[in-house]
């Protein structure tokens, strides 16, 4: 199949599909006489793979290692358990810098609103620095998001 | 501090520090008496802040508006609500996918019984069913 065809197949954008192979997580594919790119069903299978791990957000780099995981069935399976957990990390910490910034977000709303810095406490650690006031001089939700290491 | 030592304590490239200035993320800097850039500290800071936002997913448009919104003091109280509200809707809703994905993946480590590659859930979740 040419690669139109594969992109159709797995749901991939042919430059996609290019850049993939430029990167060597796929492999270069056999060419026809004039040089379009021909695919067979390993590199459906191999697509599809890769797209179903970047859909859990995979990086490309953690799909290059289940993959060749992947091509040794009989090998041990705790590299796989070790770059999902790691990922799941990953996930945790984005999801607390994200609570970290709506924290910030909605403080600085709240002191539009008429509420007051006080308000910083219940908002707790991440909010330990000035909390933005709109009054003169304030430092503003810059100093309230720059400032605590949701890192 | 030169473009160069910004960058480096930041971990961004050289062009992305250029192109936040350009997008108006981050203040046109000083310049030195031979022109070069010469940032300071609340650039330093301000640098990391862009870094993360942009790993979570907020596009520059996004960005730019937060920062506004710190740096002019003056805005009415209708525009910072409107601003704040929908900022927050788009966090509730990349909080709600990450904690989607995240059970899904809690699963897929729980499904792992440790054996083969052969026999592994996780690999097994992964391939297609073809």
């Amino acid at each position: 199949m040419m690669i139109g065809e594969l992109g159709n197949r797995t749901g991939t954008k042919v430059n996609t599909i290019r850049y993939y192979e430029d990167i060597g997580i796929l492999p270069p594919p056999v060419r026809t006489d004039s040089g379009r790119r021909t695919y067979a069903e390993c590199d459906v299978k191999r697509l599809s793979f890769i797209r179903h791990s970047r859909s859990f957000g995979f990086s490309l780099a953690e799909i290059r290692s289940l993959l060749s995981l992947s091509d040794s069935p009989e090998q041990d399976c705790t590299l796989a358990s070790t770059i999902a957990k790691s990922h799941l990390e990953r996930i945790d910490m984005k999801i607390s810098q994200l609570e970290g910034l709506r924290h910030s977000l909605l403080a600085f709303a709240i002191s539009c609103s008429g509420g007051r810095a006080e308000n910083c406490e219940i908002i707790g650690a991440l909010c330990e620095v000035s909390l933005p006031q709109r009054t003169p001089g304030s430092t503003g939700i810059g100093a309230a998001i720059i400032r605590p290491d949701f890192s | 501090m030169k473009i160069g030592a910004l960058a480096k304590a930041t971990k961004t490239k050289v062009e992305t520090v250029r192109n936040y200035e350009k997008f108006g993320l981050l203040p046109p800097p000083a310049r030195t008496t031979s022109n070069y850039r010469d940032y300071g500290s609340d650039h330093l800071a301000r640098l990391p802040f862009i870094r993360r936002a942009r790993n979570l997913g907020f596009t520059l448009k996004a960005l730019r508006e937060l920062l506004e919104l710190s740096d002019n003091q003056d805005q009415s109280c209708e525009a910072v609500d409107d601003i704040a509200s929908r900022h927050l809707a788009e966090i509730d809703q990349k909080i709600d996918d990450l904690t989607t994905l995240r059970s899904e993946l809690d699963r897929l480590i729980g499904a792992c019984q440790h054996g083969t590659v052969g026999e592994c859930k996780i690999i097994e979740t992964l391939a297609p069913r073809i």
